[in-house]
């Protein structure tokens, strides 16, 4: 893979991690260094919330329309469906959230096995 | 009569509870993908410490499978980790961590350790638990997670050869569901405007501007989460 790099081999992956890692370290570092010089109950702390509450929420739904690895194995209906199904039952149950995600895993799951 | 736990305690047992059974799924699941592109175990087990970020360690073991030059491997995982910026500041904030006396390193290695798990945890919790015991509850929840996740990580790789795909995908699908159900939790109006926001616009975006859609979508879903529920409270103050 990296043979003909002049660091040895059996190092080079842990540079590229290293080098992958630099990569988050930037936003973590900028996170820390920028928190200090936000009230907590002001305007802008509740404004930067609300968009990791919606980027949280793109990135989850974003898992299930577009995923990676074993989950993108199964088909977009197999996995909306249930997905949108635990959605509605927590809706209906928001007391007991167990309820919507133990359902939709549950029909994820018979899905699947089909399928 | 219900037993109190101190904050620390409540965050190891939260770590244990559902919200680490959700995370560990998905990195099972990372480690069965690890595995199959050929990472050695204590690599695995080594990018999910050192980048603890799902999207930082899916594009690290993609890129590093088909030998990509190291200046790509750096800007793709630095644009595709802006909401750790979001996140940390969020997070931190929520926690008032710099009313601890922290040095600047401890901050950051606390920082390091702020998954959406963690955070949409720290949400949830907030008004459960004093302000100046989150901290305390945020630790505990990350040394759980932190033992949690590397065990299911290192089961999923040694697990690869004796798993059909199907069934690794099971516990993979719950992180997202569970996050998703535990975002609309929260009390407050413009959260949850700016979840739905956020969880329509990012999937539809994403064909067109890859990880960027997760950036749009969560300036527009939070702006648009505030400014209705703003609108909203003006109409009422009026009336």
């Amino acid at each position: 893979m990296y043979e003909n790099s002049i660091i040895i081999p059996e190092i080079m992956p842990w540079i590229m991690l290293l080098v992958a890692s630099s990569g988050i370290f930037v936003w973590r570092f900028l996170g820390v260094v920028l928190s200090s010089k936000i009230q907590k109950d002001s305007f802008f702390a509740k404004w930067i919330n609300a968009i990791a509450f919606a980027m949280t929420t793109a990135l989850m739904t974003r898992i299930i329309i577009f995923p990676t690895g074993a989950l993108a194995e199964t088909e977009l209906i197999e996995r909306i469906a249930p997905f949108l199904i635990g959605i509605i039952i927590f809706l209906f149950f928001p007391k007991k959230p167990i309820f919507g995600l133990a359902i939709g895993v549950l029909f994820f799951s018979v899905g699947i096995f089909i399928s | 009569m219900k037993r109190k736990y101190s904050p620390f305690k409540k965050g190891i047992f939260t770590g244990f509870g559902f919200p680490g059974i959700g995370m560990s799924s998905a990195m099972f699941g990372y480690g069965v993908f690890a595995a199959e592109a050929g990472l050695d175990l204590y690599l695995c087990l080594g990018s999910v410490l050192i980048l603890w970020s799902m999207p930082g360690m899916v594009i690290f073991v993609s890129l590093f499978s088909i030998g990509t030059p190291i200046f790509l491997l750096f800007t793709t995982v630095l644009l595709a980790n802006m909401r750790q910026f979001f996140l940390v500041l969020s997070g931190l904030t929520l926690m008032n961590i710099h009313k601890h006396k922290l040095s600047f390193i401890t901050k950051l290695f606390w920082a390091h350790l702020i998954s959406p798990t963690g955070w949409a945890e720290l949400t949830k919790v907030k008004n459960e638990i004093d302000e100046k015991d989150l901290f305390k509850f945020f630790q505990g929840l990350s040394l759980a997670l932190v033992i949690f996740n590397s065990t299911t990580t290192i089961i999923g790789y040694k697990l690869y050869d004796f798993l059909p795909n199907d069934i690794v995908s099971i516990p993979v699908f719950i992180m997202p569901l569970y996050l998703t159900i535990l975002m609309l939790r929260a009390i407050e109006i413009y959260y949850r405007l700016a979840v739905v926001t956020g969880g329509i616009i990012g999937p539809l975006l994403f064909p067109y501007i890859g990880d960027w859609s997760l950036i749009v979508a969560g300036l527009v879903g939070g702006s648009v989460g505030l400014m209705v529920s703003y609108l909203l409270n003006k109409d009422k103050i009026n009336v």
